[in-house]
């Protein structure tokens, strides 16, 4: 077998290794300063508290959501009636007004809850006029 | 340097302790230094690849992965650094390579006529660094294939090659037979 390998090594061992420390000291100097960022993290220690904390504020937003008071649209003013053809015959244009601002828009103009308000409302105002003087 | 000794230290050193990086730097600095000065690189490009390494390899610390030697991490950093400033060599303009030939041409730590001078003077760039990296800087074939970014199987093959080739080249070389009768 060659011994080749054998004479590469001794060789290789019998060369000047650079005995200058200046490089050495020029790439610590150039080093930047320690600083806390360059420790790594611990792997499972500080995650633990901080997920059982974020589990804990999930879970307190979520049942405050579903204990949350259900509030009226506007604050203060009482829920309006059931507006039905009743509540309409009979009340003053104060009224009128307040009940129709109350009352939200129906979506279809095909109830028939509507068209009974539509003549309910038309009676009412005929009445409005026969009493009005002028 | 003992492997397990090396590892520990690299250990400390990503563990935060500057007194464990200062001591690789002073290990490994004047090998990194060596190896690229007898390889080929002129002596103040090999300056800073090592010094740019030993600055990239502190700023990685915390990916330092201790199942390798701390050693063949910085070779690694090292051989891809040599690299790019090999290439930049090439595209730099001709006045510029003209300028410096005689670093280039005989490495600093070569002595004239030895072995290592005329493995470097009969083989290939690649085959000759597979060598030093094997023979001088005592590598096993796992770590050159992850220094050099290859197969280990690929490593072990150019490395017989390269010996085989060397062999060949010696053999013609009349100088040889003089300084193996010496």
């Amino acid at each position: 077998m060659s011994d080749l390998p054998r004479r590469l090594r001794d060789e290789a061992r019998r060369l000047p290794s650079s005995t200058d420390t200046r490089l050495a000291q020029r790439i610590l100097a150039a080093l930047p300063p320690p600083t806390a960022a360059l420790r790594p993290l611990p792997r499972s220690a500080p995650l633990r508290p901080l997920l059982a904390a974020a589990a804990v504020l999930v879970a307190l937003s979520a049942g405050a959501l579903l204990l949350w008071p259900q509030r009226p649209a506007t604050p203060g003013a009482a829920p309006a009636a059931p507006l039905t053809a009743g509540t309409v015959s009979g009340a003053s244009l104060p009224d009128l007004t307040a009940i129709l601002d109350a009352t939200p828009r129906l979506a279809a103009p095909a109830n028939t809850e509507l068209s009974a308000l539509e003549q309910d409302l038309t009676a009412a105002a005929r009445t409005l006029r026969s009493a009005v003087p002028f | 340097v003992a492997d397990a000794d090396e590892r520990q230290l690299g250990q400390a050193a990503a563990a935060g302790e500057a007194a464990a990086f200062a001591t690789l730097v002073e290990r490994w600095a004047p090998r990194l230094h060596r190896w690229l000065v007898a390889t080929g690189t002129p002596h103040h490009d090999a300056e800073d690849v090592v010094q740019e390494s030993f600055l990239r390899a502190h700023g990685a610390l915390a990916r330092y992965d201790s199942r390798h030697a701390f050693s063949t991490w910085l070779f690694t950093i090292a051989h891809r650094r040599r690299c790019e400033v090999a290439q930049r060599r090439r595209h730099a303009p001709l006045a510029d390579i003209h300028a410096a030939p005689a670093a280039a041409a005989l490495p600093e730590p070569l002595p004239a006529g030895g072995l290592w001078a005329r493995a470097r003077a009969a083989l290939a760039d690649d085959d000759y660094q597979l060598l030093w990296l094997h023979y001088a800087e005592e590598r096993t074939a796992g770590e050159l294939a992850t220094i050099l970014g290859c197969n280990g199987v690929a490593v072990r093959v150019r490395l017989h090659r390269a010996r085989r080739r060397l062999e060949r080249s010696l053999r013609h070389d009349p100088l040889s037979t003089v300084l193996e009768a010496q």
